[in-house]
Order: C-alpha cells, then sequence, then structure tokens
C-alpha cells in the first residue's frame, strides 16, 4: 500500500472506496455460493435469498459509482490513486454482472429441483466446476483488498480450468438431451447454471486484471492468458 | 558545434527531435548546489513542464535555460546547454541573442509602463529594423499569436498596464513571441491568474506548441498533465524523473514521482 497523503481526507475518501467495493465484493460472492448450493442441494429458499438481494447489489453498485466520480471530481486523481479509482468503477461494473449470474443460476435451481430424475444430472461435477469459479472470485477479491499482484496473477490460469470444465459438462448435457427427451428441460436448466459460472469466472479474471493494472500499471487484458508474464 | 557527452537516462524517453539538449547540468547558487547533474532532452514543438515542490530547482532550471541567472553575481552554470549544437554556456555566448530565441515569461506579469503597441515594438527594435507598417504587422501577427488581437485591437496606444491580469500575461507572450524565438520559457505562467484566464493561457501554449519548444514550470501538477507533452519531476536539486506526461501521470517509474503527484508529500 502506498504512503498516506498529505491530505488524509483523501486516504478517508479512498478507504470509503474500498469499503463500499469489498461489502459488494463479499455480497455478489454470497450470492454465488448460496445460488449454487440452492442448484447443488435444491435449497429453493437460498434461491429466494440471492433473488431477495439483487436489489442490495444493485443499489450498493449505484452508491459505489457516485462515490468514484465524487472522489474523481474533487481530488483529481492520479498515478496509483487514478488507477485504483477507475479499477474500483470496472470491478463494481463486473461485481454487479455477477450478481446477476448469480441470480439466473438462482432462477434456474427450480427446474433442476423439481425434475424427478435429479440424481442422474451432473450435479457433483457441475459443483467442482463451480469450486474452481468460487476460488478465482475469492482470490480476485483477496487480491485486491490487499492489492496483491502476485495473488491475482494466479487467477487466469483457473479460468482455463474452468473453460475446460464447461466444454466437457455441455458435451455431456447435449449428448443427455439427444438421447432422452424427457431430460431436455433440466438438461438445458443445467447447461444455463454452467454457462453462469463459466461467466462469474471470466468476471473473477477480469478482477484479477484491474489488481495487476492497479498495483503494478500494466493492462494485462486481452492478453495470452492476462497473467503477468 | 560540440560533441554531444553523455545521452540521457536509459529510462528517459526517446525524443528524436531535440530543440535543447541539457547534459552534465549543475548550478550553484554561491556554495549552494541548486542543480545537480541534470539530463534531458527537450523536444521540438512540444510542451515540457517542471514540477516539483518549492526549492527543487526547476524555476533555477528554466533561469538557466536562457542564462537568465547571469544577471545575478555569484551564480554559476556548469555542463552543457546544446541549442542547435551550440553550447550556450559558453563564455563568449551572445546573451541578447540567446534571450531573442529563447524568451521568457514571468509569473507576475510584467508589461512596461507604456502603450500596449510599445511592449511589442521595445524588444523588436533590439533586434530588427522594421518599417512602420512592417511593425505594425509584427505587432498585429504577435498579438494575434498571443489571442489578445481582438481585444486590443482598437486601444494600441493605450498602456499595457489598463489591461486585465490575464490580458497582461498574454501581452507578455505576445512580446515573446514578438521577436520569433525558437523557445519559450513559461514559469508559472498561471499562477496569478483566474481559472478562464488560465484557461485561454493554457490554450494558447498548445497551440503555440505548433511553432514553438515551450518549457513550463508550473505548481499546478493538473496543469502540467493538461497541457505538456513530457514532465520531468525534480526534488532537492535533482531530476527523478522524466517521462511523457501520460506516462508520468499513469504509471510514473519512480516511486518518489509517485508519491508527489498523488499528494503524498511530507
Amino acid at each position: 500500500m502506498p504512503l498516506q497523503h498529505t491530505d488524509k481526507s483523501f486516504d478517508e475518501d479512498m478507504e470509503r472506496v474500498r469499503s463500499i467495493v469489498v461489502a459488494m465484493g463479499g455480497l455478489v460472492e454470497k450470492q454465488f455460493t448460496r445460488a449454487l448450493d440452492a442448484v447443488r442441494y435444491g435449497d429453493l429458499r437460498l434461491a429466494a435469498l440471492v433473488l431477495a438481494e439483487e436489489a442490495m447489489v444493485n443499489q450498493m453498485q449505484v452508491q459505489a459509482d457516485l462515490l468514484c466520480n465524487q472522489v474523481i471530481a474533487r481530488r483529481q486523481p492520479a498515478a496509483i490513486d487514478l488507477r485504483e479509482l477507475i479499477g474500483a468503477i470496472h470491478t463494481i461494473h463486473d461485481l454487479e454482472r455477477i450478481g446477476d449470474e448469480a441470480k439466473k443460476i438462482a432462477l434456474r435451481s427450480k427446474g433442476i429441483e423439481t425434475y424427478p430424475d435429479r440424481a442422474s444430472l451432473p450435479l457433483e461435477r457441475v459443483a467442482t466446476m463451480a469450486e474452481n469459479a468460487r476460488a478465482m472470485l475469492g482470490r480476485a477479491l483477496d487480491a485486491m483488498i490487499r492489492h496483491d499482484a502476485l495473488l491475482a496473477a494466479t487467477v487466469p490460469e483457473l479460468d482455463l480450468e474452468v473453460d475446460n470444465e464447461r466444454d466437457s459438462l455441455q458435451t455431456n448435457l447435449l449428448a443427455r438431451m439427444g438421447s432422452d427427451a424427457g431430460a431436455i428441460a433440466a438438461a438445458l436448466d443445467v447447461m444455463f447454471v454452467v454457462q453462469s459460472i463459466e461467466r462469474i469466472g471470466d468476471h473473477a479474471k477480469n478482477l484479477a486484471e484491474y489488481v495487476i493494472h492497479i498495483v503494478e500499471g500494466v493492462d494485462t487484458r486481452h492478453t495470452r492468458n492476462g497473467s503477468l508474464e | 558545434m560540440v560533441e554531444t557527452p553523455v545521452a540521457p537516462a536509459p529510462s528517459a524517453p526517446v525524443i528524436t527531435d531535440v530543440a535543447l539538449r541539457v547534459r552534465n547540468l549543475n548550478f550553484y547558487y554561491g556554495k549552494f548546489q541548486g542543480l545537480k547533474n541534470i539530463n534531458l532532452d527537450i523536444a521540438k514543438h512540444k510542451c515540457t513542464a517542471f514540477i516539483g515542490p518549492s526549492g527543487c530547482g526547476k524555476s533555477t532550471l528554466l533561469r538557466v535555460l536562457n542564462r537568465m541567472y547571469d544577471l545575478y553575481p555569484g551564480q554559476r552554470a556548469e555542463g552543457q546547454l546544446l541549442l542547435n549544437g551550440v553550447d550556450v554556456l559558453a563564455p563568449n555566448q551572445d546573451l541578447n541573442l540567446l534571450r531573442a530565441k529563447v524568451g521568457m515569461v514571468f509569473q507576475k506579469p510584467t508589461p512596461f509602463p507604456m502603450s500596449i503597441y510599445e511592449n511589442i515594438a521595445f524588444g523588436v527594435r533590439l533586434y530588427e529594423s522594421l518599417s512602420r507598417p512592417e511593425m505594425d504587422n509584427r505587432i498585429e501577427w504577435a498579438l494575434r499569436r498571443a489571442a489578445l488581437w481582438d481585444e486590443v485591437k482598437d486601444k494600441l496606444d493605450k498602456s499595457g498596464l489598463s489591461l486585465s491580469g490575464g490580458q497582461q500575461q498574454r501581452l507578455c507572450i505576445a512580446r515573446g513571441v514578438a521577436v520569433k524565438p525558437e523557445v519559450l520559457l513559461l514559469d508559472e505562467p498561471t499562477s496569478a491568474l483566474d481559472p478562464i484566464s488560465t484557461a485561454r493561457i493554457e490554450e494558447l501554449v498548445v497551440e503555440l506548441k505548433n511553432d514553438y519548444t515551450i518549457a513550463i514550470v508550473t505548481h499546478n501538477m493538473q496543469q502540467a498533465a493538461r497541457i505538456s507533452d513530457y514532465t520531468a519531476y525534480m526534488y532537492l536539486g535533482e531530476m527523478v524523473e522524466f517521462g511523457e506526461t501520460n506516462q508520468v501521470f499513469i504509471k510514473p517509474r519512480e516511486k518518489r514521482t509517485e508519491d508527489y503527484i498523488t499528494g503524498r508529500f511530507g
């Protein structure tokens, strides 16, 4: 972390931005976990909580954006402060999208839960894939809090695993749909869940790239593997 | 012509079209060393900004660039300052000629206590012998360059001191450009001006870059960010960092630069 500003109230402003980003990150992380558990265990109360929390996430997004705008307008930040504020604005956007994906997963949980042959769906494999996406999100948020570019740089490699799992699950689900017309609706629900998990992995990768840019001033977006190398 | 002895630090930006080369420059106020081994290239037809806390040497460096310090006993510069390949720190340098090539505008507007017309004509007469119509043309040209013509064209015989602060500063810029210099040195040219006058001067700097090389000292970091192509951060007589302005204000190489431009100082 850099030195304190000569004008301490600037530090307080930055701390307010960090706090709301971290709180928003914590909330969408919780939404994601609940949505996954709703699918895995068929717990529709968890799905309902995810949907209820969406309004909170949206409200936090608006508040956080406003705060970033205010700090930029009043402080005219440069260098690390500028990178951190621009990074926060990007992060807020991605967090809100993660919340949206969590909501989509939660909405699919009902169709999966009510499918009579639920045990035949590859829900444990989905859970394994989701663990990697959750690890990506957790690492990216930790890296953001600690300004740890090295930790952030470990996130993209997990994204490759998530992508591979998505591809493999999609093949599996398509085969199931081809052979069992009665399973199409439930398999499609699982397919959408898989897609949302993969999207959350992508957003987590974005968060990690913002951390690298904030700390190192290097833009790793759209590079081969998005890492520091 | 003299050889260029040492290239700037490897981390410095590569400037191919150089107006002024500063090499191994040291400057002394008596026994006090105000500048320590400064090396940089000032790019032609670009704006180079010097920032840093009070006493860091940025104004001293500007004063070396046209040997303004020569007016004061006990002040001396060592090293090389190459303008078109000629070391202008050499003892045989004609100072009047140098200052015609390297003009200067100061923090406080300093119009002479004479008419607007004479304020500009005075300097031109030192270097050129123009007929009245030629001089009239030069005055209009200089006032247009300084974006002041429309405001003063009907009162050229009025005192320069009757103008507003912002107009006076533009008059000083007109006076500077009237002798057709290669380099314009601006020492905090807007620190005494209101925001609108400041914006006019900043706009003017950007326009003047097409024809002149500009070096500006400013305490206003955002001003440096707005108008300069290159920025040098100085501290305690040293050049801590010199780079493209976009790079310096987004990702400075030196932590000391980052601390200063983000307001983490002292």
